[in-house]
């Protein structure tokens, strides 16, 4: 599943979307979040989501794991429809792996804990398969010398890539990010893009919400801009920041580049 | 030239921080000392002067009051005896108090953060209600508003009733009826009408069946016996009783107990090997009631054959039989050769008394009662803090890893909850702890209570007082200590924290000297 599928500007020709948006809406009370957000992704992609702060990037990406719930429309992951039915939503949970803007380590587990836990907890593999796995994911993300430390006693940079490792553990078909260097310092933000530099070059079927425009030029498959919960406009890196045909995406761009 | 110099030395010794700290300490304890010798040395003068020096021989002498709730204790007993009574009976309320206090203020806290208005609500105003009186009113109102008033003895609460119990078919329905309409209605599909009204129409179907009367015939009539009684003199409970065969049994509770942990160990083992889970507290818990049970069995079969018996005050040992025919049994022994290894002592009403059981006077039910409830409301406040304190990221965190919510709840928010309740958790015990001495004002008897007699007889206030703070302070330091052992496990390691413990410690600036000295 993992290849690569073959990708010409950005859309994918002959395989099934892994992830199907159809007219997605939420709303936070009143406020309309999510406008007939129609999307698909195929296996192998990486998708850069930029815009505006409150323009529904990360509502958007928390929908697909269910973090939040849409309200309109639908989401299918991996050929299973998002409902209300528990089953439903663990098996996508699966699959998804996420990494946030705070890191959200456990801060009681040591870096090994924190990476094995969910592995023998959910996909009930046995203690030295998961430590294995985790021993392999951490020297993938350059901390293997960190693994009896607790999350308290690391930088930010080094908890980020835990953090990567942790939800790589699980063997993900997704890797959602949502901000991920955003609560780093300038010189830690590098360590971090590199390792999912390393990542979407694997192949792995990634979803980035990021303000690093430098990442999303180089590694992007394909760049959504967000704004006012709607898709504005959506293309290749080149197209996107070289040939920006929308207004909104014109002003956002001459105001960040 | 070296005089200055020796002065310049002095000076920077002198003016050095460390220098200036270590005098500083050192002036503190001369200061402490003084004081506490000098009020101690008037305080004896002016004793002595007064002829009440205190000392401790009154302990030995004859008592010559009567204690409520004391055991064994008689008027003849010593004043020693009379403050263990005391004690004991302070320990009754605090040790019993402390576990119900966390159960109730445990569950409290979790309906705090309910999400159902009603619950939260109830549970909110039984916080404000409790924590914003005072303990002292609370005792009063146990005691006086729900404990005195409760029926005369000679109309004591029976549980169960005394005589004939009729059960009706209808509970039988209840219980049956409910959970097939609960599984059937979840066998149907989602989002149909027939799911929706299934329940409705279920539960309509009883409504109508009950308003009908048509089952409330009897399923079964029960001739029962009363085994508690409540009254205003109390509340009279069963009690076990061990019979001179409890030593074999414990045997095999202690075989259970070791091989119900060795199969936890083991099946802990085996998760880590093969990934199974297994429900290995249960496993556990079923070897442990199988020997428990095995032994039982085993131990009851055998008839008892000797008994121990006194005869014009020498013991001799007889065949039970013949002491049964000699009527040298009294009741008490007569349970104590039962052939089962546990007999259960069920209260009785005798006269204006309970008699056997296990007997909860009134003031101790009140005092409990109050202690238990007061302090819940704190201890409420302490765990919704506690569940609040742990970041909602570490749920999001814990959700899209795919945790199911039981392993979210039990691996991930309690080990950090845990690590904000105990400290102010163990504050609540030691008030628990110290507010049990106003079991005065209901007059139960209690260390204090027991002690102010003692000083009224002997006017030994010095050494009584003494003695109380001492009570008082140990069980607070016992306390202190455990939960210090028990929070030293939840701290969380950030780079400021010394991995390990004390001895960990040590080992490692051993590690460090040695490797000082090969260098």
């Amino acid at each position: 599943m993992v290849d690569a599928a073959p990708v010409a500007n950005g859309v994918s020709t002959n395989t099934e979307p892994i992830i199907r948006c159809i007219n997605v809406n939420k709303w936070f009370g009143e406020f309309h979040v999510l406008r007939d957000i129609t999307v698909d992704i195929y296996p192998g992609e990486v998708v850069v989501i930029i815009g505006p702060s409150g323009s529904g990037k990360s509502t958007f990406i928390r929908c697909i794991n269910r973090l939040e719930e849409h309200q309109e429309g639908k989401i299918i992951v991996d050929g299973i429809e998002l409902s209300h039915d528990v089953r439903n939503i663990a098996a996508i949970r699966r699959e998804i792996g996420m990494v946030f803007q705070q890191f959200n380590l456990f801060p009681h587990l040591s870096v090994l804990q924190n990476i094995m836990l969910a592995p023998m907890k959910v996909r009930n593999w046995k203690k030295d398969r998961a430590e294995a796995k985790a021993r392999e994911l951490l020297e993938r993300v350059g901390i293997p010398e960190q693994c009896d430390k607790y999350p308290g006693q690391l930088s930010g940079g080094q908890q980020q890539r835990v953090a990567i490792a942790r939800a790589l553990a699980m063997e993900p078909k997704i890797m959602l990010f949502d901000e991920p260097t955003s609560a780093l310092d300038p010189e830690m933000i590098k360590e971090v893009l590199d390792v999912m530099k390393e990542l979407a070059l694997s192949g792995m079927t990634m979803i980035v919400v990021t303000h690093e425009m430098g990442f999303a030029r180089e590694v992007a498959d394909r760049v959504l801009f967000f704004d006012q919960g709607r898709i504005v406009e959506q293309g290749t890196p080149e197209h996107f920041f070289q040939n920006a045909q929308h207004p909104r995406t014109q002003l956002f761009l001459s105001q960040i580049l | 030239m070296s005089d200055s110099n020796l002065l310049k030395r002095l000076a920077s010794f002198l003016l050095d921080v460390r220098t200036i700290a270590a005098l500083l300490q050192i002036a503190f304890i001369i200061v402490v000392v003084a004081v506490v010798v000098s009020v101690g040395d008037s305080m004896f003068d002016e004793l002595r002067r007064r002829n009440i020096s205190p000392t401790f021989n009154f302990l030995n002498n004859r008592a010559g009051f009567d204690l409520a709730d004391s055991g064994d204790y008689t008027a003849n007993a010593t004043y020693r005896d009379a403050f263990m009574v005391g004690v004991r009976n302070t320990l009754r309320v605090v040790v019993v108090g402390l576990v119900l206090t966390t159960i109730l203020g445990t569950i409290v806290g979790i309906c705090l953060l309910s999400h159902n208005w009603l619950v939260r609500n109830i549970a909110r105003i039984y916080v404000e209600i409790l924590r914003n009186t005072p303990l002292l009113v609370q005792i009063f109102v146990w005691f006086y508003i729900v404990i005195l008033p409760m029926p005369r003895i000679q109309e004591s609460i029976e549980l169960p009733p005394d005589g004939i119990t009729v059960i009706p078919v209808r509970w039988l329905l209840f219980v049956v009826f409910i959970p097939l309409l609960v599984w059937f209605t979840h066998r149907l599909p989602e989002d149909t009408l027939a799911r929706m009204f299934a329940p409705i129409a279920g539960v309509a179907l009883l409504i109508v069946a009950e308003m009908l009367n048509l089952f409330s015939m009897p399923l079964l009539q029960l001739e029962l016996q009363p085994i508690a009684f409540i009254s205003n003199r109390g509340v009279a409970l069963p009690a076990p009783v061990a019979t001179a065969r409890f030593n074999e049994w414990l045997i095999f509770l202690i075989a259970g107990f070791a091989l119900a942990l060795g199969l936890w160990w083991f099946l802990r083992r085996r998760t880590e090997q093969t990934g199974r889970r297994y429900p290995s507290l249960l496993y556990g818990l079923l070897v442990f009631v199988i020997v428990a049970g095995a032994g039982w069995l085993v131990i009851s079969s055998r008839p008892v054959d000797t008994a121990l018996v006194t005869v014009d005050g020498e013991v001799v040992e007889m065949p039970l039989e013949q002491a049964r025919e000699e009527n040298l049994l009294t009741p008490e022994l007569e349970r104590y050769y039962e052939p089962t290894p546990l007999t259960i002592n069920l209260p009785r009403r005798a006269g204006l008394r309970y008699a056997d059981g296990m007997i909860l006077l009134p003031e101790y039910t009140a005092l409990l009662l109050a202690l238990v409830v007061y302090t819940s409301a704190f201890v409420a406040e302490i765990v919704r803090a506690g569940i609040q304190a742990v970041p909602h990221g570490q749920i999001e965190a814990g959700r899209a890893l795919g945790f199911n919510y039981v392993d979210l709840l039990r691996l991930i928010i309690l080990p950090q909850a845990l690590r904000v309740i105990i400290p102010p958790l163990g504050n609540q015990y030691l008030n628990l702890a110290k507010n049990s001495s106003l079991a005065i004002a209901i007059s139960y008897t209690d260390v204090f209570q027991v002690t102010g007699t003692i000083i009224n007889q002997t006017g030994q206030s010095v050494s009584g007082i003494l003695m109380v703070m001492a009570t008082y302070l140990i069980l607070s330091l016992v306390i202190a200590a455990l939960m210090n052992v028990i929070n030293s496990r939840f701290q969380l390691k950030t780079s400021r924290t010394n991995t390990g413990g004390p001895l960990a410690r040590l080992r490692a600036r051993f590690a460090r000297r040695a490797s000082a000295v090969t260098r």
